[in-house]
């Protein structure tokens, strides 16, 4: 094979005249220029989306940061919500609750935090006003396994060759999982297969439904929209989520926050959440 | 815009900015207000790290083994980098073939591309559901959740950084010279560990520094196709991200850490840069 390019040291006249395929060295090298012109994208992009969708109408925005369980029930709540209050504009963030909480104790400006658990709603307590908590739904634990795969059991969790993905420790989600097994007298086996710990309940599920594990442990709530896959084996223990929710006194709008938590926490807004599996909190225990 | 030629660089500089009139007072403000930009984050993070409590932070044994994960998968992926960038560069700068320009958009895709799509895309074809997940299972080969998953997805968002720096080195390299030492009777073999390699020295270190440390940082490929696993593919990165979910305080520590190595690394390549260039 021949060599295409030929370039000599000093390009940047020498060769207009001739006739050589090669065109004078350009300010760029080709390898850079893909880079520098995504980047110029990048930079133009977002300002024009943000002149394109900045006009915002005249209701007043109330935040919400809620655990990523809860993604699909709060779009319905919010909806519902607005429709009922056109005065207000329900802004959803969903994630882990124990990063939720994190971003709050940082100072995020929510006005709603809907955790899973109660000590993360404990640790926001601790470092911003909260002007109104109460439970709001509950939920149970299930091991989560392939339809088609050999898990079907929960000791199977345990056996050698399993790949089993929880939420991390830190996260609602893992320590409900982990108070489950230890309950059942499986913690150590299972734990041993844990190939990943995820950031919040929807990562288990979005490693199972990508095929990578084999099982995982979560909410009863977030099988739905994955059923054709993935099927629940329910959990003979005596673990319960519970759902808290506070309303932050130091955010933007504290009064379109007690609308939104008044709305939760009404018949319309339980039914709404019992309409995706979530079950109304045990009224025996209002705090643990 | 044009780049002036290696030999005329610089004489004709230094006159044009005294005549430059007022346009830098506007730059210079915006070069200060830029460098603010890139300097408060990392004030703000030595400011923040709980400098007393660093020492029990960073002897936890999460983060040692993430510290050592980290040393492991980035070394890896440099090595793997050179060893298959090398070879695309050469073809890159020194032959035309049908292709090429694509093949060289290709080969950049992964710098611009966020590093979650580079997971997904890889689980796609790697992971047990993947296009050669059946394959490589009946090896009894595993990628998804493993170190090696770990080392490939950093390989896949770094190696790019290495290519593209090499490849403009080739091209730049005097081919007189090659063909000065073929005329010698050099073997190719020769002629590239004596004259293109010498040649390129600057390059290639400046390749694999930024491919190190690219390496180093890779995040997103790697919880989306490796997952987050402590000892197993919880690098540094995942590490700070998952100590960031609940325990700001143990992310700054870690956060401080990678901080250090990537300026000693960057400080070190200037180093080498300055005294190895011609």
């Amino acid at each position: 094979m021949r060599s295409a390019r030929r370039t000599t040291r000093n390009t940047s006249s020498g060769t207009i005249g001739s006739t050589c395929r090669i065109a004078p060295r350009p300010s760029y090298h080709p390898a850079v220029r893909l880079p520098i012109l995504a980047a110029k994208l990048a930079l133009v992009l977002p300002l024009v989306l943000s002149l394109a969708c900045g006009k915002s109408s005249g209701r007043t925005k109330v935040t919400v940061f809620a655990a990523a369980s809860l993604t699909e029930s709060f779009a319905a709540l919010e909806r519902a919500f607005e429709a009922e209050h056109p005065e207000y504009d329900v802004e959803l963030a969903f994630a882990g609750s124990q990063l939720l909480a994190t971003q709050l104790l940082e100072g995020a400006r929510a006005d709603v935090f809907a955790s899973a658990n109660p000590e993360q709603i404990d640790r926001v307590a601790t470092g911003r006003e909260l002007l109104h908590r109460t439970r709001f739904a509950s939920n149970r634990l299930v091991a989560v396994v392939q339809r088609d795969g050999e898990v079907k059991k929960i000791e199977q969790l345990g056996a050698e060759g399993v790949r089993v993905v929880l939420a991390g420790e830190t996260v609602p989600a893992g320590k409900y999982a982990r108070l489950a097994l230890a309950e059942l007298g499986i913690a150590e086996a299972v734990e041993a297969n844990v190939v990943s710990n995820e950031v919040d309940v929807r990562g288990v599920i979005a490693k199972l439904r990508a095929g990578e594990a084999d099982a995982g442990i979560a909410y009863a709530t977030d099988l739905r929209g994955s059923e054709a896959q993935l099927e629940g084996i329910e959990l003979a223990v005596n673990v319960h989520a519970h759902y808290e929710l506070a309303v932050l006194g130091d955010a933007n709008n504290p009064s379109g926050g007690q609308a939104f938590a008044a709305f939760v926490t009404s018949d319309e807004g339980q039914k709404l959440m019992q309409g995706f599996g979530f079950v109304a909190p045990d009224s025996t225990a209002k705090h643990d | 815009m044009t780049e002036s030629g290696q030999g005329s660089r610089g004489p004709d500089r230094a006159p044009r900015a005294a005549s430059e009139g007022y346009g830098h007072w506007l730059l210079i403000p915006l070069a200060l207000l830029g460098l603010a930009l890139f300097v408060l984050p990392l004030l703000g993070l030595l400011a923040r790290a709980p400098l007393a409590e660093l020492p029990e932070l960073l002897t936890r044994e999460v983060v040692v083994a993430a510290l050592g994960l980290s040393l492991v998968v980035s070394l890896a992926a440099l090595g793997l980098a050179l060893l298959i960038g090398f070879p695309i560069a050469w073809l890159l700068a020194r032959f035309e073939f049908p292709g090429r320009r694509l093949v060289r958009a290709l080969v950049t895709l992964p710098m611009v591309l966020p590093p979650v799509v580079a997971g997904v895309a890889l689980l796609s074809v790697f992971g047990r559901r993947g296009l050669f997940g059946p394959l490589l299972s009946s090896l009894g080969i595993e990628l998804a959740f493993t170190t090696a998953g770990a080392i490939l997805a950093a390989t896949f968002v770094a190696a790019p950084f290495l290519i593209i720096t090499l490849e403009a080195a080739l091209e730049r390299v005097d081919r007189r010279l090659e063909d000065a030492a073929a005329t010698l009777g050099a073997t190719r073999l020769r002629i590239l560990w004596t004259v293109t390699l010498p040649a390129i020295r600057p390059s290639l270190l400046a390749g694999l520094a930024l491919c190190w440390a690219r390496a180093l940082g890779e995040f997103g490929a790697t919880i989306t196709f490796a997952g987050n696993y402590p000892g197993r593919t919880q690098t540094m990165p995942l590490a700070v991200y998952e100590a960031m979910q609940s325990d700001p305080d143990g992310a700054l520590a870690i956060s401080l850490v990678l901080l250090v190595v990537s300026l000693g690394l960057l400080f070190g390549l200037r180093g080498r840069l300055g005294a190895a260039d011609p």
